[in-house]
């Protein structure tokens, strides 16, 4: 009876943890599947090129120049270009800036980068007919003055 | 009324230490033990948020939850609370609840293995997690950070799942190790209020536990009682503890002691090492060279964390590249091998070897570097005070928007659109406060060493004292150098 119990008691154990085991990796595979889907971009229909002045990028004044052209490369002009520095490392301060049109779909924003380091360029455009379109590009190693 | 003694009343300023569990308001919520439940579901709550923002939010780690609240805040907070209190942090472990929860339905049965019983084992994960960080760029990473903190709750779960006791807490857990060193220098300690109460109990409730009444059939025994309270599940026996190390704060032996003699009290931090006693749990700190071997890398590895955040690091990590025309890990190794491994070897065996020939000691290399380590910690302790309160202060409001746009992007933007203008302090503000915590490390470290040296060599305590000090100069030296460096954040450092 004792054996019985003891053999009950193991074969109990084992369910639980099979059971819980398989919650477990249910649960990773899930994260996994979804952490690694394919983020669409919602913003196919602009078509963005972009150069920052001096280059390489230092700490301190540069220029930053935009181009927004359709799939055809038809400039896109009358937008609303408002960008945005971020560091690389969470917690610094971002930089605000905003790009005036120098010529059809061509804008040029100034900004001031305030330290050395990996930085991403955000776009926040709106264009002439209200739609909104975010991109987003890497400006790796700023250098220091 | 014979034989009473006459009843005096108590000094106005009686010599007790300050006790943070007799406070008023705090101490009875920490007295209680759903205080201690109820903060750690609420760390679970946030763990869970960073682990989804981590995953599912935007990717840029300015504006997600995991890399904000992770490597800025959290950080900032655990090192503060450190300085002002204790090992809060481990106290308010959300790991431990999952763990505990677990445990309703896995009952351990193994001791972790004997061999394993030291440091050696999470100081490697230690470095792992430096190496890691400095490596793959953690810090710009939210999906990479979200799947170091379930990489957490998965170790704890799994270890505590098949050892007894804290296992994970005292063996594996790299933050624990971390805090443990750091709250060497913490100013609160668990610790019992009266010995004389001690040495008259013969329950030991503090590291046994107690059961309930045990559950008999009536035809047979059901195994052992159910426990109520648990003991201390990191050994460290209260009457035979001395330090805050392997210490969680978890506040099991208070709530499992009968007669409420353990508390958290006041200690003098100056006193941490003095005397070198066989301490509860890990005996005498100067035959555990694995414990000095963790000190160290927490000492050495806080400049290096540091100096792997400045422009400098660059150009180095550059011309090694160019000089051994090898790719950025093997670079990134052989910086880590220097700071962590030539540097302390180089500092710490010179000054012991000097140390040796001028008090003329009889003793190895080794002793004696083991026993004078011990002296470094208020300066990692400082550097890495320096360098956390920086990201913190200088990016303390940056959770406001970063939380308002995780909001927003979980479809509940009642808190309006994010204000990602709010940052923190300015560097110029912060940057006089760092070099004042390095100063009062550096101060902390003379005395620390100074006790040591008092301890060690009575007759001979400066010549004792004297290498060690310039140890001290020297590694602060470093710490100051890099403060005054330009921040400069990279995980692209070999493209320049």
């Amino acid at each position: 009876m004792e054996a019985q119990r003891s053999q009950g008691g193991r074969c109990g154990v084992v369910r639980r943890t099979r059971a819980f085991a398989l919650v477990f990796a249910l649960i990773l595979t899930s994260l996994f599947a979804v952490g690694c889907q394919d983020k669409t971009d919602p913003g196919k229909a602009v078509l963005v090129q972009h150069e920052i002045q001096p280059s390489p990028a230092h700490v301190g004044h540069s220029t930053f120049h935009v181009t927004l052209t359709d799939p055809a490369g038809t400039p896109i002009s009358g937008a609303h270009v408002n960008m945005e520095a971020d560091m690389s490392h969470p917690g610094m301060a971002p930089v605000f800036f905003s790009g005036k049109e120098s010529a059809p779909g061509s804008f040029t924003g100034a900004v001031d980068l305030s330290m050395p380091g990996d930085w991403t360029i955000l776009l926040h455009i709106t264009l002439a007919n209200g739609a909104k379109v975010e991109k987003q590009f890497d400006l790796p190693g700023v250098l220091a003055n | 009324m014979a034989g009473v003694a006459p009843q005096t009343e108590p000094a106005l300023f009686e010599d007790q230490p300050f006790d943070l569990l007799k406070a008023p308001l705090l101490g009875n919520l920490l007295r209680h033990k759903s205080s201690r439940t109820l903060i750690r579901l609420a760390l679970l709550v946030v763990s869970l948020m960073m682990i989804a923002h981590g995953l599912f939010g935007p990717p840029l780690a300015p504006k997600n939850l995991a890399t904000t609240l992770g490597w800025v805040h959290f950080r900032g907070f655990l090192i503060l609370a450190l300085l002002c209190a204790g090992n809060f942090f481990c106290y308010a472990c959300p790991f431990m609840l999952v763990r505990d929860l677990a445990r309703k339905v896995f009952h351990p049965v193994l001791s972790w293995p004997r061999p394993l019983r030291n440091k050696w084992l999470p100081l490697a994960l230690l470095v792992a997690i430096l190496f890691c960080y400095e490596r793959f760029a953690l810090w710009s990473k939210p999906w990479w950070t979200a799947w170091l903190v379930i990489g957490y709750f998965a170790a704890a779960l799994i270890v505590d799942s098949i050892f007894r006791h804290a296992s994970f807490c005292k063996y594996v857990c790299p933050i624990g190790q971390f805090n443990f060193v750091a709250a060497l220098v913490s100013p609160l300690e668990v610790s019992v209020r009266d010995r004389q109460v001690c040495s008259g109990c013969g329950t030991l409730d503090c590291i046994k536990g107690h059961r309930g009444t045990q559950v008999v059939s009536q035809f047979v025994s059901i195994g052992d009682a159910p426990v109520i309270q648990r003991g201390c599940e990191l050994a460290l026996f209260q009457p035979g503890k001395a330090s805050n190390m392997d210490c969680t704060f978890c506040l099991d032996c208070v709530y499992a002691c009968p007669h409420d003699n353990v508390g958290i009290v006041r200690r003098d931090a100056t006193s941490v090492l003095s005397g070198d006693p066989s301490r509860a749990g890990i005996g005498r700190f100067s035959h555990r060279k694995d414990i000095s071997a963790l000190l160290t890398v927490f000492t050495f590895g806080a400049l290096l964390n540091a100096f792997g955040m400045v422009t400098p690091v660059y150009a180095f990590e550059y011309w090694l590249n160019q000089l051994l025309h090898i790719g950025p890990g093997p670079v990134l190794a052989i910086i880590f091998a220097i700071f962590l491994i030539a540097e302390p070897v180089l500092l710490i065996g010179a000054a012991a070897q000097t140390a040796m020939i001028l008090t003329k000691t009889s003793r190895s290399v080794i002793q004696v570097a083991v026993r004078y380590s011990y002296g470094l910690v208020p300066l990692g302790f400082g550097m890495w005070l320096a360098h956390y309160s920086f990201h913190l202060l200088t990016g303390l409001f940056t959770i406001v928007p970063v939380f308002q746009s995780a909001l927003s992007d979980a479809g509940i933007p009642f808190l309006g659109d994010p204000l990602w203008r709010l940052t923190g302090i300015p560097v110029r503000v912060v940057q006089p406060i760092q070099l004042g915590m390095l100063v009062l490390a550096l101060a902390g470290a003379m005395i620390w060493t100074h006790s040591i040296a008092e301890e060690d060599q009575p007759d001979e305590t400066w010549r004792a004292f004297a290498p060690w000090a310039v140890v001290n100069v020297l590694i602060w030296c470093g710490a100051v150098w890099l403060v005054l460096q330009p921040m400069d954040m990279r995980g692209t450092f070999l493209a320049s």
